[in-house]
């Protein structure tokens, strides 16, 4: 297969497709999370491709050694049966859909969020073409991705070693971007189609998300506000270079921003579903980056001090959401402390 | 009065930064601290553990103004619900950590960017609601922000092309006149094509200087290293490669217990440790440069060929 239909077979089946499904299954509790509507889209479009990294992690570390058919199948599987429990919350995110085109036709605003995604989709797609993988941290993470796609196993040792070519792994951070690549990986192998366009894609598409999820906050306040506040957010130079190096920021960025928005929703209803969609949030963040982990402890830590409720209520919240973080990805770094590379407790080197 | 102060500070500051505060040289820096922008206790402070708030380099111009919601928060911290308390201390934690763990790396400090910009055109807007000014004068200083970020960007740019105009050898990506492709693309062209053409057999082990690119384009063994810190990642862990070594001693570690006649690096990799350059200088042969910047050195043999 022609290396851009797999990257739009790709696309499609991970950041729509398995977005799709978080969104709807999160539109379908929406009745309890009590959450603005839009914002549940975003929040599910961003855990699309989390979804295969964290489906990928589970089987390559529970099974290890199976077949790529029997895990992606198995992977496929499980969003199909997700996609199912969500139920009405597909009417719903229909309904979400059809209300765009009056949305863009009625808000002037909202035609200058328009116009600003087609430039987003404008220097993707120059982006795409001409910026190929060279970036120290990302091959570190790509080299790491087709070592997994390799093996199909995930391994916790002191020294991340590879006898094979004598790379040396020294990332210090959870596996979820490099097992995008695996994800990428173990599609080609079914289309036979080779380079890594989606895997570059990923921190345009996060960059994209985490635009419009500014938006939509600063728009409760005032629309034009809107327009200032991601103009303010976008023009500085670093920004710009984080689009152009295809980091795994914009991925750690977009979903640590939406835990802390979590908590501010935490604040005026401290519920029970609400702090399962936090724990799984904050899991999830962590589990992309080491500053997400260290952060999202920090916050969790924090919101069981502030929490108004009496003490019982606080040990279910904070049982409940650590179980949720650690599913979602944390784990990973109880394992990596204890039987890996001893993460942050040991010789950190600045490259 | 006060928010006219704040945008006299906030067009005043990154004004001195450019024109005064930023090294365009290395001189008498450390060229890993200049390379990041922290070469001076100052800019230490500015770019490294207040990065999130002061590296206008990379994070725009307005960034400090959240210090104001923080400070009202501070100063009136008795009368704040505890959300607004809690908030506070888990920015400022995170400021800390930031800035202790890596402020210097904008990508770092970038975690708290949406954030930062958020909290901060919130205060503005219900700031200026409060004080019963009109929507005229808000929108005035919110646009004036946006505008600052404009200007500070392209201040931000100029100053990257003033640093690469005064280098002695500016990377690829940095040269005048350089197109959209070759900025964009600093990764070696054809690895194998140009490795075959140097001597480098398939089998050869190749001393790889922090350039993971080596293992996602080719298949070759490599022993990877680092030479800012003076690392060979090895199967039982990290080595130094020329700590308590002399060169001589160091050249036959790689050549006669690690097997390895080669190392691939780039010059301005290199440069990063005065230790490492002159390794290459008086114990390896300079075997090619390509047109990104790519090094190949062989390690000279026992008799120093």
């Amino acid at each position: 297969m022609d290396e851009r239909l797999h990257f739009l077979l790709v696309l499609a089946i991970t950041n729509i497709g398995m977005g799709g499904v978080v969104a709807a299954l999160l539109l379908r509790w929406n009745s309890r999370l009590r959450l603005p509507s839009g914002a549940v889209v975003l929040l599910g479009l961003a855990m699309g491709p989390f979804l295969a990294s964290l489906l990928l992690y589970h089987q390559l570390l529970l099974l290890p050694g199976r077949s790529a058919m029997a895990v992606l199948g198995t992977s496929v599987g499980i969003v199909v049966g997700l996609g199912l429990m969500a139920g009405r919350g597909w009417t719903a995110l229909g309904r979400l859909l059809r209300a765009v085109p009056a949305l863009l036709r009625d808000d002037v605003w909202m035609r200058w969020f328009a116009a600003g995604t087609l430039l987003m989709l404008g220097i993707a797609t120059v982006l795409l073409a001409t910026k190929p993988l060279v970036d120290h941290d990302v091959l570190e993470y790509a080299v790491r991705g087709r070592w997994f796609l390799d093996t199909l196993e995930v391994t916790y040792e002191r020294h991340p070693f590879d006898a094979r070519n004598g790379f040396y792994y020294v990332g210090l951070h959870g596996h979820s971007f490099p097992l995008l690549f695996t994800w990428d990986g173990l599609w080609q192998r079914f289309t036979g189609a080779t380079g890594d366009l989606w895997p570059r894609s990923i921190t345009l598409w996060y960059t994209w998300l985490l635009i419009a999820l500014v938006w939509s906050v600063l728009r409760q306040w005032d629309r034009a506000l809107a327009f200032v506040g991601v103009l303010t957010m976008v023009v500085p130079f670093g920004f710009a270079l984080l689009l152009v190096i295809h980091h795994l920021d914009s991925y750690r960025i977009t979903l640590f921003t939406a835990m802390v928005l979590l908590v501010l929703v935490l604040r005026e209803r401290p519920e029970l579903p609400l702090m399962l969609l936090f724990g799984a949030v904050l899991g999830a963040q962590a589990f992309i980056h080491s500053t997400g982990a260290i952060l999202g402890g920090v916050l969790w830590m924090l919101w069981l001090v502030m929490h108004p409720g009496p003490l019982r209520v606080r040990l279910v919240h904070a049982g409940a959401s650590a179980a949720l973080a650690l599913a979602f990805g944390g784990v990973h770094y109880v394992l990596d402390t204890m039987i890996g590379t001893r993460w942050i407790f040991k010789d950190i080197i600045w490259f | 009065m006060m928010w006219a102060l704040l945008v006299a500070f906030g067009v005043a500051l990154p004004a001195a930064y450019y024109a005064w505060l930023m090294p365009l040289e290395v001189g008498d820096m450390d060229p890993q601290l200049f390379e990041r922008g922290i070469g001076s206790p100052l800019l230490a402070w500015l770019n490294g553990y207040l990065g999130v708030l002061f590296n206008y380099r990379y994070l725009g111009a307005t960034n400090w103004l959240v210090l104001v919601p923080i400070g009202m928060v501070l100063a009136t911290w008795r009368r704040r619900a505890p959300w607004q308390r809690g908030l506070v201390v888990f920015y400022t934690a995170a400021l800390a950590l930031i800035g202790a763990m890596g402020g210097f790396n904008y990508r770092y400090a970038l975690t708290l960017q949406p954030l930062t910009v958020a909290t901060t055109c919130v205060f503005v807007w219900r700031a200026f609601d409060r004080k019963g000014r009109s929507a005229r004068e808000r929108g005035a200083f919110v646009a004036a922000m946006a505008l600052l970020g404009v200007l500070n960007s392209a201040a931000s740019i100029h100053y990257h092309f003033r640093v690469a105009s005064v280098m002695a050898a500016p990377p690829p990506e940095a040269r005048p006149g350089a197109t959209l492709t070759e900025r964009l693309d600093a990764g070696p062209e054809d690895l194998e094509r140009w490795l075959n053409a140097h001597g480098v057999r398939p089998t050869d082990t190749v001393l790889v200087n922090n350039l993971p690119v080596w293992y996602y384009r080719t298949q070759r063994p490599g022993i990877y290293f680092w030479c800012g810190s003076d690392q060979l990642f090895l199967r039982d862990g990290t080595h130094a490669l020329l700590a308590g070594r002399s060169m001589h001693e160091a050249a036959s570690l790689l050549r006669d217990t690690l097997h390895c006649r080669y190392i691939f690096s780039t010059g301005e990799l290199s440069a990063l440790s005065p230790p490492f350059t002159r390794f290459l200088d008086e114990a390896c042969v300079p075997l090619a440069t390509d047109p990104k910047g790519h090094t190949l050195h062989r390690v000279k043999d026992t008799f120093g060929r």
